[in-house]
Formats: C-alpha cells, structure tokens, sequence
C-alpha cells in the first residue's frame, strides 16, 4: 500500500506544510508554526527537507531587525503535491 | 517517512490536507477598519459640503479636505499592518491589487476631471460598487456584494439629479456601502 506515493510528501508535519502552502501565496515560519503546532525544531528541518527538493522556496528577510523565513511553494512543489492527492485518490477508488 | 513517524493511512492524509488547507482558508479576514474610515470619512464630508452650501459659505469645499487626511491614515494602517502580516493569501494579494486599481482610478478621476460637472460623483460611485462588489465576492460576503448594487444604484439616482442633492446620495451611498457593510464585517471577523 502507497508504495507509489512521494515519501517526501508522505510525512504528517510536511503534508501539513505543503497543505498550507497550497493554499497561500506565501507563509512566514511563524504562521506555519501556529496551524500545524509543531515545535520550531521540527518545522525547521521539514522546512529544509522540502527547500532541498525543490518544493517551496524559503525567503530570509529582515522585519523591525528580527530575521523572519517566509516560505512559497514552487511549481516543481504544486506538481508534486497534485500528483500525491491523486494517487491517494486512486487508492479510495481502488479500495 | 521519517524512521519514528507512523506510516500515514489514506483517511488520515487526506484529513491533514483538508484540515490544514481550510485553517489557511479560515485565515482570510478583511479589514474593517479601512471600510469604516472611507465610509465615515467621506459620509462626513458630503454631509458637511450639502450644509455649507445651504448656507451659501463660499469655501463649501472644505469638508473634502478629509480626503487626503484618510490617504495618509490609509497607507501608515496598511504599512505598519504588511509589517506584522503572517501570511499572504491569494484572496488578499487579490484584493490589494483591486483597490489599488480603485484608487488609481480614483486618482485619474479626481486629477483630470472637469471641475463643476455633475458626472463626477456619480462616476465616483459607480467605482465604489466596483470595489466593494468584487471584495465581497472574493471573500464571499453578502453585505459588501449588497453595498456595491446598493452604491450603483445610487449612481444611477445621481446621473438623475444634478446639483447638491447629489452630495445626500453619496452620503446614502457610503452608509450603506461601507458603513454599514463595514461594522458587519467586524462583527463577522469577531465571531
């Protein structure tokens, strides 16, 4: 079972991630934090896992002299993310 | 899949990608604050206006000075606010670039138009059911669809009327646009 699904997707904190980043046209670390209630350790290195793939973007700006990451997901990044609703799709169809 | 993480069934994927993607969506306020302050603002400014002419004050215009006061609270809300934004959604990068558009063509308006026509304050209406008709729909909230039919409908009343009764509709148009619609939405944002 789910042998053909993206195991960089496969993962509850980055399907969370992506999931948000679907939906926005951009997201700072903080408001990732907040909807998933991941601790800032674990968002980080999920954040990491899917900017090395390819699959969002992470900007590092400068606010009122607090560094702030705010993360956008790519093309590469939608594809992906579409391609692995669609195979779950096809399990329940199948199942 | 990470080594110390469960393997993650069907159900529960698509439950994090529904979950997640509707915590996005819930996200999606507008602010009621610019609504009420252009609503007041301007309400205040006609009211004003219609008085002074009745009696016969030459510098009637007056009143309209607020115009340029709102402009400058406007752009330091929406300054300090984008400092403090967490997120940008595609419904509020959509609606920024909206009334960006409205008030580039406010602008245009209120620079080139001939001074003394009785078309401008209908045109400005009509504009004003353009913006707050595509904001809410875009956050699919009836109260503001309702004030843009409501200010074209004044439009329509004022291309009727020439003269200083126009300066009422407006009033009307403003209430029942922004005011109104305005204080609606911050309850809305409240619940």
């Amino acid at each position: 079972m789910f042998k053909d699904l993206d195991p960089l997707l496969h993962s509850q904190l980055r399907l969370s991630i992506m999931s948000l980043l679907i939906s926005v046209k951009e997201a700072d670390f903080s408001f990732l934090k907040e909807k998933t209630a991941a601790t800032a350790g674990n968002l980080s290195v999920q954040i990491t896992k899917l900017a090395e793939a390819d699959y969002i973007t992470v900007k590092k700006t400068f606010k009122d002299n607090y560094p702030q990451t705010s993360c956008i997901i790519t093309k590469k990044g939608i594809k992906a993310f579409e391609q692995y609703v669609e195979t779950i799709q096809a399990y329940i169809k199948k199942n | 899949m990470e080594p110390n993480e469960k393997e993650l069934t069907q159900e529960e994927s698509l439950r994090i990608i529904h979950e997640m993607i509707s915590a996005a969506k819930n996200d999606v306020k507008a602010d009621a604050f610019i609504f009420l302050l252009w609503g007041w603002l301007v309400f205040i400014a006609s009211i004003a206006q219609f008085i002074l002419i009745n009696m016969d004050v030459e510098w009637n215009s007056i009143p309209w000075m607020l115009m340029p006061l709102g402009g400058i609270i406007t752009a330091i809300y929406v300054f300090r606010k984008a400092k403090h934004e967490k997120v940008k959604t595609h419904v509020s990068e959509f609606l920024k670039y909206t009334w960006i558009a409205f008030g580039a063509a406010m602008a245009i308006i209120m620079f080139f138009h001939q001074w003394g026509s009785s078309q401008i304050l209908p045109i400005i209406m009509t504009l004003y059911g353009i913006g707050l008709f595509i904001s809410g729909g875009a956050l699919k909230f009836i109260p503001l669809i309702l004030g843009g039919i409501f200010c074209w409908l004044c439009a329509i009343a004022a291309f009727k009327i020439d003269g200083i009764y126009q300066l009422l509709i407006i009033a009307a148009a403003v209430f029942g646009g922004y005011i109104v619609p305005g204080y609606l939405l911050q309850m809305n944002n409240k619940k």
